[in-house]
């Protein structure tokens, strides 16, 4: 029981960083890809429909820590205090722009907000490159709060730089398959740009962890290795599909890519949490609601990509 | 100032927060479902206006329960450890299928909602907001499953120090969750319906020419408004047989009659051995505004719903002014009655199981502190923001909607193009 929520957990978490991650990447570039007011409205509505529905895979992320491991939420979140109130904050304030920039017609209004949202977007990413680099290390010690130094020390600080070139990326490849003309070209440029430094930030960030951060157990060090280099190579696969016009498989690259900083932090964590469970009664509980709605959570979010397939052109709804 | 102390306002500024705006989502979002539902039914173009006009307020609204809730959620693992430590097991459940059945479903399809206008079929769009609704009543039982807990802790048992559960359908029938779920979905049927009303009203007393959105709209929430307020009361009262038996120090003091205190304060002794187990005697404050407050909105909800009678109530025009008072009246009394529910509910995080000062997490209080005063900063200055916007396209009327234009036309929901 304890091993399936793990995997619920371990993919809810993967997915969220697919799916906000390219909210994120498309906020840090916002300024970037758009150059007129009507573009950046245009950017907002290609992640616009599923800004929502992208962002409470963190919540129920949040949900099943509290249901299922009480005690790891209590060690990741207590144990990195500092550091996850600033990301609470930087969460809240991105949300806002988003919220907020359209509301009014004033164009000073309007240009704040998007300063606000590029440079809160570039700070989420920093804060999850930091949370990842950090928890790398392994949790802190029940009851305790990390300092810091082991919060914002240089290897955090390396794999900051890797999420926020990794999440840029991974926007401006999403941004190519959801624009359309001038913009799509733009989009396609940064890619192509961006997809190589990037892939090059993760493959240092994850091998300077196997060598510097990660504990001496072979099996750790093989998986975290081999994932953080098929990340790597999807990003640097994904290029080429750029530049040869395949957005779709391209994104589908990036998105393993995005993914992989995830799987390796639980494949590091994975043996540090005997009995952080929550017991066996209640995950079955739990496990009986999951099994009727986890379907229905795929088919809600199925149908929503589904929906809102098209291309972002001139008669597409607005609303962000 | 210590970390338990500042633990408690920070959970209470949030909090707080998160309520004034849920309430008022839960309210409008009945309002919008039924007007399109009108709409869809009758084909009427007023019907289609007045859901834009409503629903374009209840998304703006929607912003900041999103962002307080987020904070909400971590904040258990930032500051409460050692209610996960001993109660993880059980009230973590709820807490969990709240973010998988119900939020998870609420905010997909409300993005869908949101961009499907003039795109999704006329039905499948309707059956979104009625999705989103559900979504969001469901969200609150959860919530307010897990809060019951917390009061009337049931459903599991003790073993080692931690709480395993062992009847989760207990939770679920816990007599401290109905009566408070119905009163607390009263009052967001109250707050819709007044804040319907209210602007509805101002745009009387304005003569804005927009007469038939808003004469629709003033019925409508004229309507719902002593339904909602009735049962607040009707439901208050309920829960306070549940209160009495399972909390009678918190009854107690929101009574404050001597003879209860000393009844007790012998059950206190005889249940918890000596000690202080009674809450803060000015809980009985916030308890008397809520109580006094409800009763006049109640009296003053049905006078207009009777003035509603040959259309008295717009020809009076002193009545509209009266509505336009009352909307923000129950917010506050929203408050209170989670101030009463809450701070009633100490010394105890878990009553009679696990006390508020055991809860709270070992972290330094320069910590607390300093996310105390980000947080309090950060969401005070989006309230305000979100109000002020929510208060400017009040103003505006219906002829500035926020749905269904395209990039191609995006200058109709510029405000500044009125």
């Amino acid at each position: 029981m304890d091993l399936v929520w793990a995997v619920l957990l371990g993919l809810l978490f993967c997915g969220y960083f697919v799916v906000d991650g390219f909210d994120i990447g498309t906020g840090l570039l916002l300024r970037r890809v758009g150059h007129t007011e009507g573009e950046r409205r245009a950017l907002l509505t290609a992640i616009g429909p599923f800004f929502l529905g992208n962002e409470v895979w963190l919540v129920a992320v949040g949900g099943v820590l509290a249901g299922a491991f009480p005690l790891v939420k209590d060690r990741a979140l207590g144990g990195m205090y500092p550091l996850v109130v600033v990301g609470l904050l930087v969460w809240v304030l991105r949300d806002a722009s988003i919220w907020f920039r359209s509301r009014r017609g004033s164009l000073g209004w309007r240009a704040g907000w998007d300063r606000m949202l590029v440079v809160t977007s570039a700070a989420f990413a920093a804060f999850w490159g930091l949370f990842i680099g950090a928890a790398l290390a392994g949790l802190p010690p029940a009851g305790a709060t990390a300092g810091a130094a082991r919060l914002a020390g240089p290897y955090p600080l390396l794999w900051a730089v890797a999420m926020v070139a990794l999440f840029a990326a991974h926007g401006s490849v999403f941004l190519a398959v959801r624009l359309s003309g001038d913009l799509m070209k733009r989009a396609e440029a940064t890619a192509a740009r961006l997809l190589r430094p990037a892939a090059g930030l993760l493959a240092l960030a994850v091998s300077a962890g196997a060598v510097l951060v990660l504990p001496k157990r072979w099996e750790v060090l093989l998986s975290a290795v081999l994932i953080g280099g098929l990340g790597a190579a999807a990003l640097w696969a994904a290029r080429a599909a750029v530049r040869r016009g395949r957005h779709g498989r391209a994104l589908t690259l990036t998105s393993l890519a995005a993914a992989s900083p995830v799987a390796v932090l639980l494949v590091r964590l994975a043996g540090d949490l005997p009995g952080a469970a929550a017991d066996d009664d209640t995950l079955r509980t739990l496990g009986g609601f999951a099994l009727v709605t986890l379907p229905l959570l795929v088919a809600a979010q199925a149908w929503m990509w589904w929906a809102f397939r098209r291309r972002v052109d001139a008669g597409t709804v607005v609303f962000f | 100032m210590d970390t338990l102390l500042l633990a408690r306002l920070q959970f209470a500024t949030t909090t707080s927060l998160h309520f004034l705006f849920v309430t008022l989502s839960l309210g409008l979002v009945v309002f919008v479902a039924g007007m399109q539902t009108a709409y869809a039914v009758s084909g009427k173009a007023v019907y289609a206006r007045m859901t834009k006009f409503w629903g374009t307020l209840y998304v703006i609204n929607y912003a900041l329960g999103i962002v307080t809730g987020l904070v909400m959620e971590f904040q258990f693992g930032l500051n409460w450890g050692g209610l996960s430590e001993v109660a993880g097991n059980v009230f973590g459940a709820p807490l969990a299928l709240e973010t998988l059945i119900a939020f998870f479903v609420e905010a997909t399809f409300l993005g869908m909602w949101i961009f499907g206008w003039n795109r999704l079929p006329k039905w499948i769009h309707l059956a979104l907001i009625w999705l989103v609704a559900v979504a969001a009543y469901a969200s609150a039982l959860w919530v307010l499953a897990a809060n019951a807990f917390l009061q009337n802790p049931v459903g599991h048992e003790m073993r080692n120090g931690r709480a395993y559960l062992t009847d989760f359908g207990a939770l679920l029938r816990n007599d401290s969750l109905t009566d408070s779920l119905l009163h607390v979905v009263s009052a967001a049927l109250l707050a819709g319906g007044l804040f319907v009303a209210g602007i509805s009203a101002w745009h009387f007393i304005r003569r804005t020419d927009e007469v038939e959105v808003f004469r629709r709209s003033l019925r409508w929430g004229v309507v719902a408004a002593p339904v909602g307020a009735f049962s607040i009361i009707h439901f208050g009262f309920l829960q306070e047989v549940a209160i009495e038996r399972y909390q009678p120090m918190k009854l107690a003091v929101m009574y404050q009659e001597p003879a209860r205190l000393e009844a007790a304060r012998q059950l206190m002794l005889q249940r918890f051995g000596p000690g202080d187990f009674a809450p803060p005697s000015w809980i009985a404050i916030p308890y008397q505004i809520m109580m006094n407050g409800a009763f006049v909105l109640a009296l003053a909800t049905l006078a207009c719903l009777v003035l509603l009678f040959r259309n008295w109530l717009v020809r009076l025009r002193v009545p509209l002014y009266a509505l336009v008072v009352m909307m923000p009246v129950p917010f506050v009394l929203v408050i209170m009655g989670w101030l009463v529910r809450e701070v009633g509910r100490q010394p105890w995080a878990v009553y009679g199981l696990l006390t508020t000062e055991k809860a709270v997490s070992d972290v330094p209080p320069g910590l607390v502190l300093a996310s105390y005063v980000g947080f309090t900063l950060v969401l005070g200055l989006l309230v305000v923001l979100d109000y002020w916007l929510i208060a400017t396209y009040a103003r505006r009327g219906p002829r500035h909607t926020l749905f269904g234009t395209t990039l191609a036309e995006p200058a109709r929901d510029r405000l500044t193009a009125y």
